[in-house]
């Protein structure tokens, strides 16, 4: 029995002692490596030749008119030294393949993954999505069209109530933080904009301020027409992530 | 034998906990394209005639080997807040990566885990128009090699900017000149419900400047103003843009926030997103000034370098006022029907 108990108390302690650390698979730089204004001069130099001089600036010096600003003194009394630091800035998306799988009509299929952003300065981001084309069956030139909603009012503009399945189409709904106010719930889809017809990408995402670990996920839905042969159809979507200044 | 057969059971047991009922990590997966990009805005001057090299670090931290194409747009602004509007291209051909015109559009592997930096170089010719470009250079995107995805499967990619600001000029004067363009302040309001104020400036200068100056809010008999710090955004040549401001008050409390950084990174709370909820709180472009009880004049004036504009709002209890004026006649009307009722 006291050799049960003390098998018991190495295997826990081993379990404290060797289990995974904290880690976050996200983090971004050391926090010294930040800078202000983006005026990140360090290693910056110049180089004299024959027609012209040659200045060297890393992540973005500022000179001429504009490097004053990123050292004055304006910054660090202003009181909004803790406000903005420049830092990277990062975009990801959870996967890259959404699985709609054969497409059958009168029932829905769909598939979700997230994106974030982080922009630790205080100028904010925006992000805008497309498709390349509308869904096209795989092996033809049939295609599923981009989703009109229950009450064929929505369009890459505007969300709409979709929760008809016969209602044949492809979109998509966002949730999460900083979306687009006409995502009203989980029910209300969008077409992307169709780069194929010289649509312009819509925004989806954006804030005009300090954006840190903000995420939303994306959720896309095809139903296909109840005329259309069943298969599997696919497109590419785009997503564009823009920071403010 | 039983014994050890016990034991054995035991550290059997033991190992399962040990392997399958672990605590869950708080790490996040990492994602499937994780792309980072430095510096997000780049405010560049290049004299006619001269080139500097224009350092961009991007960085994949995503599970997959990345195919980057790097594209040249120019953007226009949303003239409110700061925001990007990307164009379809670009005629700007003073900006090359490696200084050579033939790599835009032409892609290169970017492998998980690494980092790039990749040397744009601005080269003006000597006659160069003084102007001032806005930018954005797109970094494409997508996974190198889709062999484990279905070929049905509907393919993402991503790009991401990195905006250049980029000015043409023979010397290091600053030409930008901000002016008022707008200070909306309403000229009544009332006492228990507060007032809204919001500003908007314009460079008439030829190039970006930042925004400095502050919104004061005097009141008599009140000894000091309350103070509006305006935030140093950027406003381009010939642009407009709201301004954005916190309080002194405000100000003073991100400053004891990031002093006590320390303290509440032991323990435990996440002190970056705890700042970041608070600037996105505090640092605002429009402003709603209310107090439990607001009487008299309230005099605002907003500075803006050397432009200064005073409003005034009369601030008394109209809500109280109504009341007061529809108490009679509702009293009489009261009446009224209670001795109708008695007849």
């Amino acid at each position: 029995m006291i050799s049960k108990v003390f098998l018991s108390c190495i295997m826990l302690l081993s379990w404290f002692l060797l289990k995974p650390n904290l880690v976050l698979a996200q983090n971004l730089e050391s926090n010294s490596y930040k800078v202000q204004f983006g005026n990140f001069n360090m290693g910056s130099g110049r180089r004299e030749g024959g027609a012209f001089i040659l200045s060297d600036t890393m992540g973005g010096l500022a000179v001429g008119p504009y490097g004053q600003y990123g050292s004055s003194d304006y910054f660090i009394g202003g009181g909004f030294q803790y406000v903005y630091q420049i830092d990277y800035f990062s975009f990801s998306i959870s996967k890259l393949n959404v699985e709609l799988g054969e497409l059958f009509a009168n029932s829905f299929k769909t598939d979700s993954h997230t994106i974030n952003v982080t922009t630790e300065g205080a100028s904010g981001y925006n992000i805008y999505a497309f498709e390349n084309h509308p869904l096209r069956l795989v092996s033809g030139t049939e295609i599923i069209p981009d989703t009109v909603c229950d009450l064929g009012t929505c369009d890459e503009t505007t969300a709409g109530l979709w929760v008809d399945s016969s209602v044949g189409g492809f979109g998509f709904n966002v949730s999460g933080d900083d979306v687009a106010t006409d995502f009203t719930n989980g029910n209300y889809f969008r077409q992307f904009a169709n780069n194929e017809a010289s649509e312009s990408m819509q925004q989806i995402m954006g804030s005009n301020n300090v954006a840190l670990d903000r995420t939303a996920t994306v959720t896309y839905q095809a139903a296909m027409p109840a005329d259309q042969d069943a298969g599997n159809y696919q497109t590419s979507i785009v997503f564009v992530a823009v920071p403010g200044y | 034998m039983s014994l050890k057969l016990s034991n054995l059971v035991t550290l059997l047991l033991n190992l399962f906990l040990f392997l399958v009922i672990k605590p869950i990590s708080p790490a996040q997966a990492a994602s499937s394209l994780d792309l980072k990009v430095f510096p997000p805005t780049a405010y560049l001057a290049v004299k006619p005639g001269a080139a500097i090299n224009h350092e961009v670090k991007l960085k994949n931290d995503g599970l997959y080997t990345l195919e980057i194409t790097p594209v040249l747009v120019d953007f226009k602004t949303d003239e409110r807040s700061g925001q990007v509007i990307l164009q379809q291209k670009s005629d700007f051909k003073h900006l090359n990566l490696d200084g050579d015109p033939e790599k835009w559009g032409r892609s290169f592997v970017l492998k998980p885990s690494e980092e790039q930096n990749l040397n744009f170089v601005i080269a003006f010719p000597s006659d160069a128009a003084f102007a001032e470009h806005r930018l954005a250079i797109l970094f494409q995107a997508r996974q190198l090699s889709y062999a484990s995805v279905s070929n049905s499967d509907t393919l993402i990619s991503a790009v991401l900017a990195s905006n250049v600001i980029l000015l043409a000029s023979p010397d290091e004067q600053n030409r930008g000149e901000l002016i008022i363009e707008e200070f909306k302040v309403p000229r009544v309001a009332d006492s228990f419900v507060g007032f809204n104020f919001s500003a908007m400036v314009r460079n008439i200068g030829i190039n970006a400047v930042p925004i400095d100056g502050h919104i004061k809010i005097s009141h008599w008999p009140s000894p000091s103003p309350e103070i509006y710090e305006l935030y140093p955004d950027m406003v381009l040549a010939d642009d407009k843009r709201l301004v954005r401001a916190m309080s002194e008050a405000e100000l003073s409390e991100i400053e004891a926030l990031e002093q006590q950084k320390e303290v509440l990174t032991a323990s435990g709370e996440n002190f970056e997103a705890l700042k970041a909820d608070f600037i996105r709180q505090k640092l605002r472009t429009n402003f709603f000034y209310k107090k439990a009880f607001l009487i008299g004049a309230y005099d605002l004036e907003l500075k803006v370098g050397d432009d200064i504009l005073q409003k005034r709002v009369v601030v008394l209890p109209f809500s109280a006022l109504a009341i007061a004026m529809l108490l009679p006649p509702l009293f009489w009307l009261a009446n009224l029907l209670s001795k109708s009722l008695k007849k």
